[in-house]
């Protein structure tokens, strides 16, 4: 697995910007099919609803009309209640983090979990060891085979990625997130890279958008499916077939 | 209303076995700090009784996956609360519905509420941490979490390119990671 810490830790910190509740509708919706799928990312989200928990306390209680609970009884017969026990995999992530702290069971890592000061000094390995299974999961093949790919690209600094999405039907590739933006005569280019074969071009965009490269219509899906997407800055005018400098992001799909 | 976290976490498990009236119970003990947090999200009393009933019902649907050991009852009740307000805030500013309320009125309103508030431990740690970063991106923050504020609407009341945002919340997130631990 190369670049796994980084990748990983950018994962982290989106469930971060989830949990603080600043993604943008897309992201979030994201964010919770991925959660849904993946025990490590509920693990990170529960993680992160418990660091940022405590704020909550400011918030001012104030009474609601009264006629707001008649409303949700009225509504619970059109509820179906989901059944108690967690996705498999969950406490098995739970019990890896306590695995790698030295704590005999789950319940005690838990039980560390719960007293913030005495952990402080565990924290960065905890998160480390979270990461590790966070890409694990993620870089897995998802076994919906119509469902969007969504590929995480990073790069060799402190950056937030790009979050791309494969639209396997359509054959095109959504760019829902882009780190920051270029100078006016600069625009993103991005390329599909397959082993040692010469990159392939998709397209540029200087913000989010999609692209539907004819080249992503040629190749079969389990090839695109190991591919990893990349990122260049080319100027504007620019129609090379090759990047003119070195990828500033890049990744595989999950 | 406090309630304590005990009886909270009874309620839930009541719930999860399909008790209405537990439902009920919690809704009384625990309404008041729901709607205060919807409410705080969006504003507008129509919008926040609809995150509240949603919440509610959510809290309904899912009181089966609760693990008190995770997270205590008031804080994962609150996170089902957050999670509506920001569904509805998201889809309402995608259709062009949103309206920003004015950034320096709602801090001054969080700073009057908390003056004299007597707060946890873990609460006290938190600001500590948080007191660390620069002064812009704490109130990012703040706005986020309280206010529900997200990337672009940041970016348009602090006049910076979205990426910008970003990169500033990262690392807000990530020295909090870092000060407090998991």
């Amino acid at each position: 697995m190369h670049g796994t810490m980084k990748l990983t830790d950018d994962t982290d910190l989106l469930v971060g910007e989830y949990v603080l509740g600043i993604l943008e509708r897309e992201e979030r919706r994201m964010l919770e099919e991925i959660a849904e799928r993946e025990p490590s990312v509920q693990a990170a989200v529960m993680i992160w609803e418990r660091r940022l928990a405590p704020l909550h306390e400011l918030i001012v209680p104030v009474a609601p009309p009264e006629s707001i609970w008649p409303k949700i009884a009225g509504g619970l017969d059109g509820v179906v209640q989901e059944a108690r026990v967690r996705g498999p995999g969950f406490f098995e992530v739970v019990s890896e983090l306590a695995r790698s702290q030295g704590a005999a069971t789950a319940m005690e890592l838990v039980e560390k979990l719960r007293r913030w000061r005495m952990l402080a000094f565990v924290s960065a390995a905890v998160a480390l060891a979270l990461a590790a299974f966070v890409v694990a999961e993620l870089i897995r093949p998802t076994p919906l085979p119509t469902a969007p790919l969504i590929a995480v690209l990073r790069s060799d600094t402190f950056a937030p990625p790009f979050i791309v999405a494969l639209n396997q039907e359509a054959r095109s590739l959504e760019v829902r997130s882009v780190p920051s933006g270029n100078a006016e005569d600069r625009s993103y280019a991005f390329w599909l890279l397959r082993g040692d074969r010469p990159p392939v071009p998709l397209g540029r965009l200087r913000d989010k958008g999609v692209l539907r490269p004819d080249a992503l219509k040629r190749i079969d899906r389990a090839a695109l499916r190991d591919a990893e997407i990349a990122v260049s800055v080319e100027p504007n005018e620019a129609t090379a077939e090759q990047p003119s400098g070195p990828f500033i992001y890049r990744g595989k799909f999950e | 209303m406090t309630e304590a976290p005990v009886r909270l976490r009874d309620f839930i498990e009541a719930v999860a076995e399909g008790d209405r009236s537990a439902l009920e119970h919690l809704y009384k003990a625990t309404s008041d700090k729901l709607y205060g947090v919807v409410l705080r999200v969006l504003r507008k009393p129509e919008l926040a009784e609809e995150a509240l009933a949603e919440a509610y019902l959510r809290v309904w649907r899912e009181a089966g996956h609760y693990a008190p050991v995770l997270l205590d009852p008031t804080s994962w009740l609150v996170m089902h609360a957050r999670r509506a307000a920001l569904d509805i805030a998201r889809k309402r500013a995608e259709l062009g519905h949103e309206e920003m309320a004015d950034v320096s009125e709602q801090t001054a309103e969080t700073e009057g509420e908390d003056s004299e508030r007597v707060v946890s431990d873990e609460l006290k740690q938190l600001l500590g941490c948080m007191a660390r970063l620069s002064a812009d991106p704490r109130l990012m923050l703040l706005l986020a979490y309280y206010d529900g504020w997200s990337h672009t609407e940041l970016a348009i009341e602090f006049d910076a390119p979205p990426g910008t945002i970003r990169t500033w919340m990262l690392r807000g997130l990530e020295q909090i990671r870092e000060c407090t631990g998991p």
